[in-house]
């Protein structure tokens, strides 16, 4: 029986740690995308990740930096999810019932496509309220 | 209604792609309005658009494929090209002492 490859989501700290050569987690994230491509990952980020990654380095490192990301991350075979219309539904819900939580939009959306997806881990240097049963990757908290 | 182009059951099973028998079940339960002229069943077009106009046709085909996809997407190897990227930039963030 053939082993499926193992799934992950990356958020946008990841992506411009593995940028930024001087973001303090630098050296884990590219040790991290090292580890992924080696072992033949599925790797799944969201539109929302991109969309954040791209105004991030632009701001922050200027536009060829970002434009290099966009032609890159098109090239990839990093799949981008895009919420659809019953999942912006679910996302309004999910916020309105924990209002008190303060639990970001683009977090609730990027635990929504992981649950759609099945995938339970995420790899991200922010902090991760295990949204939906979904956790952070030991590759990231056993470093 | 005058004008409205009549059907017979084997005409509309070419049509729908479906065994005549679906179709006469169809009449039977409702779901097609059909029309009896002296004995034989006939079903008129605006019937027929009424009926397909709530199908949705679902393609086994593209949603297998899709499937795979989506269970065996492409896998992040060593020659990705977003690896490229490593250590690109260099952001010029306030130093703090």
């Amino acid at each position: 029986m053939i082993k499926s490859s193992p799934k992950i989501f990356i958020d946008s700290s990841l992506f411009l740690a593995f940028i930024d050569r001087t973001d303090l987690n630098h050296q884990k994230a590219a040790t991290v995308f090292d580890f992924l491509a080696r072992q033949r990952y599925r790797v799944y980020t969201s539109s929302l990740v991109f969309w954040f990654t791209f105004q991030r380095l632009e701001k922050e490192l200027g536009t060829t930096i970002s434009y290099d990301f966009l032609q890159a991350i098109l090239e990839s075979s990093i799949e981008i999810v895009f919420p659809q219309k019953t999942d912006l539904i679910f996302i309004y819900r999910f916020l309105r019932n924990n209002q008190t939580k303060q639990i970001s939009l683009s977090d609730i959306a990027n635990a929504r496509i992981m649950e759609k997806l099945s995938i339970s881990t995420i790899l991200t240097f922010d902090n991760w309220s295990n949204l939906l049963g979904t956790k952070v990757s030991n590759l990231i908290t056993d470093q | 209604m005058a004008e409205d182009k009549l059907h017979t059951v084997n005409q509309v099973a070419i049509l729908l792609k479906v065994h005549p028998l679906t179709v006469r079940r169809y009449i039977k339960e409702g779901k097609l309005k059909a029309v009896r002229i002296i004995g034989n069943i006939r079903i008129p077009q605006t019937s027929l658009d009424n009926f397909t106009q709530d199908i949705f046709p679902t393609f086994y085909g593209i949603k297998k494929e899709h499937q795979v996809l989506k269970d065996q997407g492409p896998l992040f190897t060593i020659y990705d090209p977003f690896l490229r990227l490593k250590g690109r930039g260099l952001s010029l963030k306030p130093l703090k002492f």
